[in-house]
């Protein structure tokens, strides 16, 4: 499971880190059933609060991704669920075509966070 | 064209001939139930003292035999598909070996048990003798199978490869984890539990002090293998760590300033000293089987190899966050 953050991100840590564990179970990176580390092993790999990582699980759980164990576990329970992996293949695309008509990466997500 | 058909049909006649040899064993206990089904009673010595000048119990004749048969005749068929998975099981020809040779030491003892019960006037008064020397005849037949068959052919084997480092922005944070189990070594702990526990209770029962060791050296052996699986493998800003999930116990720690590269490749468990956690002259390792891998490479230090199913994204990631000089 590989995690980046990144420091100018118009998304917040707790929201990069649920994104990206999305992504990795979407595409099959994560496995249904897989453990991910503790909240606390988790914040100090990434150099982060802890809450920031509960918060990203939280929303995980929420959206029926993990399942938090009553300790500190979390378990990945929904595999590729429907629709995500048409909306990451048609994200990447779109990524891929304004990155040909010169639209930048900030200039884009700034384009879809005002349709949304 | 000349050569080649004889050179190709070497392999299959080596292979035939080592399954013939295999199936001695259980030729040789068949035929000898056979023989000495007119002249052996309900019951036969078995259970040898030290010395085997008798018999420390007697069990069912036929029932003893139906079951050293059945055994001998699963390994010989083990051993056969062992032999002749040759090419594509790289280590089938020592697997052979070793299955042939349980199968035949079964063979051999019931059948020096049945002799030396033939030959007393009592099964209680059955005294092996010598006959034990026929034990060496299953070492004979494993040798032979073993240098009958033909070494299996090494999976192509990926070279050792450079990995291109993530490529970070500034001010980036990256961490990269993944959790390694064992099968193998779940099973050899869940037995060596069951081992301990099982002394705990015979010393408990029967009052018996020397159960006391067992319980412990099955314990320390349980928790030694216990540590080795599940593991989690962390690559972060702090360097590269390898913990065991049960026992929290740190396997392997390597700062980012000690690190001077780290690469991928398929790891042998011979090169490295073998299986579980290994410090050989190679280095340390910690290897659930062969198969992918990365190899830590350290300043003034001796490598670290571990296996792990998907090393591309870990070297990447070590390789970017390592300080470069």
């Amino acid at each position: 499971m590989l995690i980046r953050l990144r420091e100018g991100s118009s998304a917040s840590f707790a929201e990069q880190v649920a994104s990206q564990i999305r992504q990795g179970v979407a595409r099959g990176e994560i496995r249904v059933g897989e453990k991910l580390p503790s909240a606390r092993e988790l914040a100090a790999s990434l150099n982060v609060n802890m809450h920031t990582v509960l918060r990203a699980y939280d929303s995980l759980r929420e959206a029926g991704v993990i399942e938090l164990g009553r300790g500190r576990g979390a378990t990945v329970v929904s595999g590729d669920a429907p629709g995500i992996r048409s909306v990451l293949d048609s994200a990447a695309a779109i990524v891929a075509d304004a990155a040909a008509a010169g639209i930048t990466a900030r200039e884009l997500s700034w384009l879809i966070k005002g349709m949304a | 064209m000349t050569a080649t058909p004889a050179r190709n049909s070497m392999p299959l006649l080596r292979r035939s001939a080592a399954s013939a040899v295999a199936c001695l064993p259980i030729a040789a206990l068949l035929v000898t139930g056979l023989l000495l089904q007119p002249v052996l009673g309900s019951e036969m010595a078995i259970h040898w003292s030290g010395d085997a000048s008798a018999p420390d119990g007697l069990s069912a004749t036929w029932e003893l035999f139906w079951a050293f048969a059945g055994i001998t005749l699963a390994l010989t068929l083990g051993t056969i598909a062992l032999i002749m998975a040759g090419p594509h099981f790289r280590s089938g020809r020592l697997s052979a070996m070793i299955t042939s040779l349980t199968g035949g030491i079964l063979a051999t003892a019931w059948i020096a048990s049945a002799w030396a019960t033939v030959d007393a006037p009592a099964p209680a008064e059955a005294s092996l003798g010598a006959r034990p020397i026929i034990l060496a005849a299953a070492a004979v037949v494993a040798a032979l199978v073993f240098l009958l068959t033909p070494p299996g052919a090494s999976r192509a084997i990926e070279g050792e490869s450079e990995t291109d480092a993530l490529e970070l922005a500034p001010g980036e944070r990256v961490a990269w984890s993944t959790r390694i189990s064992s099968p193998l070594f779940t099973i050899i702990a869940v037995a060596l539990v069951a081992l301990a526990s099982l002394c705990a209770i015979v010393g408990a029962t029967s009052n018996t002090g020397g159960m006391l060791v067992g319980v412990v050296t099955f314990g320390i052996a349980a928790l030694s293998t216990l540590a080795l699986t599940p593991v989690q493998l962390t690559v972060d800003h702090r360097g590269i760590r390898l913990t065991s999930v049960i026992l929290r116990i740190p396997l392997v720690r390597v700062g980012l300033a000690s690190i001077e590269n780290v690469t991928t490749d398929t790891i042998e468990p011979g090169q490295w000293g073998g299986w579980g956690y290994r410090i050989s002259g190679s280095g340390r390792a910690y290897i659930t089987r062969r198969g992918p891998g990365i190899i830590i490479y350290r300043h003034n230090a001796s490598p670290i190899a571990i296996t792990v199913p998907d090393p591309q994204q870990a070297a990447a990631t070590a390789n970017a966050l390592t300080p470069t000089a």
